[in-house]
């Protein structure tokens, strides 16, 4: 089942003659429980197709659906507690908050959302990413994995329909890279979560089910 | 919220209640009661008119869910007066979602079920057809055999021809088995911190004939201390495939290293050659059963070797990854988690 549709859709900066194209026509579908990985270098467009998936910016023409809502039609108080229930996000610089224990930053979405985190699940997830320990502790305390995985607890603890990573490894050493997309790959496995994320980086690209390749805005290739 | 409302109408009454009583007390005409007494009754209509607006409120309420829980079980999401509820700051919009999220994991663990059907009738066919080869080769020669005009040297050169293919067979049987207990978790893993140089030194063992037989050099760099949470025989096994990969793809004199390091959650056990490395397209397909790239059909083998080691390593929480540059040798991460 797909969880994720946009159908051509199109981002123009700026009018003619010096419209730029940063998408320009992507169709495509994302399956539930995949782990799909966007490839392309800088300036492909691959940053501002997360943005649109994510409901974080609006395209100049087409559509995004996720789980069967429009993000179209959506008012900006829908959107966000649309982007609180149904994304989660991880972003290159970690977006931890810094005054907040890791405890408090990883249950930080759900109490957003006026509820209380799932116990058992919570326990869950800071196991399989090795944070027990490190829970009282603020973020600048931590290493750039630790600080990545408490941002991947986080992004995990909504039970998203789908996690868009945008360059999760972008400010970390190769080794840690490895560890860490591993380590989603198996958080997304484990808890059947949808992940789709961005690098510009094809050894890290591997260990996803499916590449897709843009380029100019465009999809170069898609391969599964 | 609902709470609140109720414990602030029950304080709220006992509170006024207390003070009408004191008031009573105080006051000691009638007609001063009489007013006490009308405040009272008007204070109770109050309280009786806040009881009934919640109760509605309370019952329409469930009324919303039990209404949407329905549409969600009929698959209904598109039907208009639920979309309204999406995406609210409401205790409706909230509960919805939690309902939608449950119907969610459940389907999803019916077309889990599903995909696992189509695997096996896949895994069956492609099964049947490395089967067939060797056996119609092997029912070919048989006949040829049974022919009279066959001379004594052809008759012990197609004898040799169907003992390869019965090797062949045997063999295929031997990793067929092997891989199906994996996947069927038919085997158990056991799980304990164990020492990688010693997974090592199993691995190694079993292809070290190979090695000298290509004079591949072999080094291997690992700290006798360091460990990872894995099942001793099986990571052998899979470590062993990928090694026995490398001495087949690494032309003699070659070299292979192996080197061990431990990171923040996994220890890495990196494999590299010098062989012929892999294409950078092909990082993922190298990993799927019966496999071969065309460029080595030449060589024995299954196409089974690395899809067995990825299951074997997947199972035990840890995943493989490849680099390579083609001509210059590839180079295999294999990670195990450190603990559990």
């Amino acid at each position: 089942m797909d969880i994720l549709q946009t159908k051509n859709l199109t981002k123009y900066y700026g009018e003619e003659p010096l419209l730029v194209k940063a998408l320009d026509g992507i169709t495509l579908q994302i399956e539930q429980g995949s782990f799909t990985a966007i490839v392309g270098t800088s300036g492909s467009g691959k940053s501002t197709l997360l943005h649109m998936l994510g409901g974080l910016d609006t395209p100049t023409g087409g559509s995004v659906t996720v789980d069967g809502q429009s993000l179209d039609g959506m008012s900006r108080s829908e959107l966000t507690i649309f982007r609180r229930r149904k994304i989660g996000f991880i972003f290159q610089n970690y977006n931890l908050m810094t005054n907040l224990t890791i405890y408090d930053n990883i249950v930080l979405p759900v109490e957003l959302d006026g509820r209380c985190a799932d116990k058992q699940y919570f326990d869950d997830i800071v196991t399989v990413l090795g944070l027990e320990d490190k829970l009282d502790r603020k973020p600048n305390k931590l290493s750039g994995g630790q600080q990545q995985r408490a941002a991947i607890a986080r992004a995990l603890i909504t039970k998203p329909a789908i996690i868009l990573a945008d360059e999760p490894t972008g400010n970390l050493d190769s080794r840690t890279s490895r560890e860490v997309v591993g380590l989603l790959q198996a958080t997304g496995k484990k808890f059947h979560q949808t992940i789709v994320m961005i690098t510009h980086n094809d050894e890290i690209a591997q260990i996803a089910d499916r590449t897709i390749r843009i380029e100019d805005g465009r999809i170069a290739e898609s391969r599964w | 919220m609902r709470v609140y409302q109720y414990t602030s109408m029950i304080s709220g009454g006992l509170l006024s209640a207390a003070g009408c009583i004191f008031l009573w007390t105080q006051i000691p005409e009638n007609q001063g009661r009489m007013i006490l007494l009308v405040i009272l009754f008007l204070f109770f209509l109050l309280n009786i008119g806040h009881y009934l607006y919640f109760r509605r409120r309370f019952v329409r309420f469930s009324e919303e869910i039990l209404w949407n829980a329905g549409r969600i079980m009929r698959k209904e999401k598109e039907h208009a007066p639920y979309r309204e509820h999406n995406n609210k700051e409401t205790l409706t919009s909230k509960v919805i979602m939690e309902l939608e999220k449950m119907e969610d994991i459940l389907r999803n663990r019916v077309s889990e079920s599903e995909q696992e059907k189509e695997k096996l009738q896949k895994t069956i066919s492609e099964i049947a057809h490395q089967v067939k080869t060797p056996l119609s080769n092997i029912s070919m020669y048989h006949d040829m055999l049974s022919d009279s005009d066959t001379t004594k040297d052809e008759a012990e050169k197609f004898r040799k021809i169907i003992r390869q293919q019965l090797e062949k067979l045997e063999f295929l049987i031997d990793s067929l088995i092997k891989s199906s207990r994996l996947e069927s978790d038919m085997i158990k893993l056991n799980m304990e911190n164990n020492n990688i140089f010693h997974v090592l030194e199993i691995a190694v063992n079993d292809i070290l004939h190979k090695a000298d037989r290509k004079k591949i050099e072999l080094s291997i760099r690992c700290d006798s201390d360091i460990t990872a949470d894995c099942d001793v025989k099986w990571t052998a096994e899979a470590i062993g495939n990928i090694l026995d990969n490398a001495v087949k793809y690494t032309p003699e004199k070659g070299n292979i290293y192996i080197d061990v390091s431990q990171g923040e959650m996994y220890t890495e056990i990196r494999i590299q050659d010098t062989g012929r490395g892999i294409a950078s397209g092909h990082y993922n397909d190298i990993f799927k059963r019966f496999y071969r790239e065309k460029s080595v059909s030449k060589e024995e083998g299954l196409g089974l070797g690395l899809y067995i080691a990825r299951n074997i390593i997947t199972l035990q929480g840890g995943y493989i990854m490849v680099h390579s540059v083609p001509g210059r040798g590839a180079c295999f991460s294999v990670y195990i988690p450190q603990r559990r």
